[in-house]
């Protein structure tokens, strides 16, 4: 049959890459001396990628039936709950907060994950209220840190395909996007995990979409601003981890107690949890899940998951001698990494109080020191509606307004590539081009036997640069599965119904 | 602090340089005889270990790879505040790192242990047509400032063991070595010394 050809054992064409279902490249560590698959170069993944050799990781039919059945039950109630293009959304919060919480807690299906995060960040506000904005920021201004970006843009997730690409549409992407904010916000400019960050969001939104989250999460728009993170003397990475250093003594008190007589600081092993939300080195499925509550609930869940990590551990961890604590702490099991297990844990520890206690403390302590540079850290942790200065200034300033009640006209559904019409809350229309739906994902089921599903953030995009990489990635699949229609003519026969 | 036990010696080792200058690629050339093209960006800091052994001693370095932006600054005193050695590191087909470069040799010399080993690496040496620092230059600069020298590649492995070896030898003993030459690599795969040497 069909199935047994494509079943994973079958050597494939030698050189071909595979990814897992996210667009990271799979090391093959069965086959190959220790090291090789390691040691090839990106150059060459690029090679083959653009020969069409990639081959996308598949799922086979029978599971996927019963996944997808209870995917799509899912689905359909999430779709019922964001309501068309988001207009129910900011109601049924409003109604039934708790429901939106525990269904967020399970995770944000991953087709609606793009416009889902963009609701509940409040950038989806900022984008609709600043148009023109990010185009302004890429084309005309220039940023001191443009340099600084491009050393870092082929560093950042070199083994995704999306990013993979010298020049490629994911490396311009992230590049406009950090050039953007570090024109938008000089004073952050362009650190060092930012990218990071951008580019998980850019995995599932279109350029502009990713650069006001970035904007909602650094500004504030919903829970406290984060950039004291990236600002002079990253102010919030010490405040942060001046309280998880604290909170792991008291809730894991011998945890606490052998790190100290290792010398284990949580600067060496907690850092880029913070600075870059697990976004760095850390397994993709588990950062999603964690990006679903961290956008909701705020950052609280970074340390949720950080403690939960460690009491996951505990027995273990305190045993280890510094070396091995060390790299226990930057390797944890793949029992520890499955959210389903994590994440509940993570939810059962209590930490608001504490942290928001924990940060007068460090206040205190520190105030003199942190004035500098660190306007950041005076907001309270939780503000609910706390747009905040600049953001403001920014939301005013622009022609726009403040979240009006009314806004319920700033969402609307738009077929994909055609202009929208946005009426505004002070009255008056704008057309939009680029505010259409920025995360469809397409699920293509092939002879019943594999499923593929990419998001395709922004199909009305101008430069349609997403659409060109899942384009050859998806060729390269239909090539491989000997399709009788050529790619070119499914895919176009598929878009331009 | 380099600690001496029975004819083994442990050193904390700590890379600093501007951000893509290459300190990640050196250590994992040194630690695991690899090299990426694209080495992810480091955030926060790395740590790696390594042991060599020099004549009938061994050395195991605990090395603290940093992150390279200015803007992490701020936590890298904890990284070399008691570390026995350094490894200062530049591209030598940038500019701005060769400088950056120095601003962290003066900051070792008001902040540091008097006594740390450093060394001065100028990485990407394969990269001759896109020289931008002279050796010349870093050499004068290296020797006024009692610093080690040497232009390495991680990525064709060129110089990258011997600046280990090198601060191995240099490193403070109760009862300094009394021949220090003649090291041989221990404690990691053939295939990563094969590397070091020349032509295999």
């Amino acid at each position: 049959m069909e199935k047994q050809k494509v079943d994973e054992n079958e050597p494939v064409p030698v050189p071909a890459v595979r990814v897992d279902r996210f667009g990271f490249v799979k090391q093959d560590h069965s086959n190959s001396p220790e090291g090789l698959s390691r040691t090839r170069s990106a150059f060459e993944y690029e090679r083959l990628y653009l020969d069409g050799l990639i081959i996308l990781d598949i799922c086979f039919a029978n599971h996927v039936n019963e996944t997808l059945f209870r995917e799509e039950r899912r689905n359909r109630k999430w779709r019922k709950m964001i309501g068309v293009g988001g207009n129910d959304w900011k109601h049924y919060v409003r109604r039934k907060p708790h429901v939106v919480k525990r269904r967020i807690r399970k995770g944000i299906p991953d087709c609606l994950r793009g416009l889902v995060w963009q609701l509940i960040s409040g950038s989806r506000d900022l984008l609709l209220m600043n148009p023109g904005v990010y185009e302004q920021l890429v084309i005309y201004e220039t940023s001191a840190s443009e340099l600084d970006i491009i050393r870092d843009i082929s560093r950042t997730f070199p083994s995704h395909v999306f990013f993979q690409q010298r020049h490629g549409p994911g490396q311009r992407s992230l590049y406009n996007v950090l050039k953007a904010y570090s024109v938008y916000d000089r004073d952050v400019g362009y650190v060092q995990g930012m990218g990071f960050v951008a580019g998980l969001l850019l995995l599932y939104m279109s350029e502009e979409d990713a650069f006001w989250l970035l904007v909602a999460l650094l500004k504030g728009a919903v829970h406290a601003p984060m950039e004291g993170l990236y600002l002079v003397g990253l102010p919030l990475v010490q405040q942060y981890l001046f309280q998880f250093e604290s909170l792991v003594r008291e809730l894991l008190p011998k945890v606490g107690e052998h790190f100290t007589q290792e010398m284990i600081n949580p600067s060496m092993y907690a850092s880029q949890w913070f600075i870059t939300v697990f976004s760095y080195s850390f397994p993709f499925h588990l950062a999603l899940r964690i990006w679903d509550v961290f956008l909701h609930e705020g950052v609280k869940i970074v340390f949720k998951v950080g403690l939960a990590l460690l009491k996951y551990c505990h027995d273990e961890l305190v045993k280890l001698p510094f070396e091995k604590l060390i790299h226990a702490l930057r390797n944890f099991p793949e029992d520890a990494m499955n959210p389903d297990t994590l994440l509940p844990m993570a939810y059962s520890i209590k930490v608001s109080k504490r942290l928001e206690e924990l940060r007068l403390e460090y206040e205190k302590k520190n105030g003199q020191q942190a004035e500098p540079g660190g306007r950041a850290k005076q907001q309270p942790p939780e503000t609910p509606n706390g747009s905040v200065g600049g953001l403001n200034d920014l939301m005013e300033s622009k022609g726009g307004k403040k979240k009006s009640s009314s806004s319920k006209s700033l969402f609307y559904e738009a077929p994909l590539g055609y202009s929208i019409e946005d009426i505004r809350p002070a009255g008056g229309i704008k057309k939009f081009r680029s505010a259409a739906y920025s995360n469809v994902s397409l699920t293509i089921i092939l002879r019943s036997e594999a499923i593929l599903r990419f998001p395709i953030p922004d199909i009305s995009s101008k430069s349609g640069q997403y659409l060109n990489i899942f384009f050859l990635v998806f060729a390269s699949f239909l090539q491989h599965s000997s399709s009788n229609l050529s790619p070119t003519a499914f895919l176009s026969s598929y878009f331009t119904k | 602090m380099a600690t001496t036990g029975h004819n083994s010696l442990n050193a904390k080792l700590v890379l600093l340089g501007d951000m893509g200058a290459g300190k990640s690629s050196l250590v994992l050339r040194f630690v695991k005889g690899q090299f990426l093209e694209f080495q992810e960006s480091t955030i926060g800091a790395a740590f790696f270990s390594q042991t060599l052994a020099v004549n009938d001693e061994t050395v195991k370095f605990e090395i603290w790879d940093t992150a390279g932006q200015e803007r992490y600054h701020s936590l890298a005193p904890m990284y070399y505040r008691g570390a026995a050695a350094a490894i200062i590191v530049y591209d030598i087909t940038n500019t701005d790192s060769f400088v950056r470069a120095k601003k962290w040799v003066q900051e070792l010399q008001k902040q540091g242990n008097p006594n740390m080993v450093v060394a001065l690496a100028g990485n990407k040496a394969d990269l001759e047509d896109k020289r931008k620092v002279t050796s010349e230059e870093a050499r004068v600069y290296a020797e006024e400032n009692g610093l080690f020298f040497k232009e390495s590649s991680a990525k064709t492995a060129a110089n990258v063991n011997d600046i280990f070896y090198e601060i191995a030898k240099r490193l403070p003993r109760a009862q300094p070595a009394q021949n220090p030459a003649g090291m041989v690599l221990v404690d990691r795969p053939a295939e990563g010394s094969q590397a070091a040497s020349c032509c295999t």
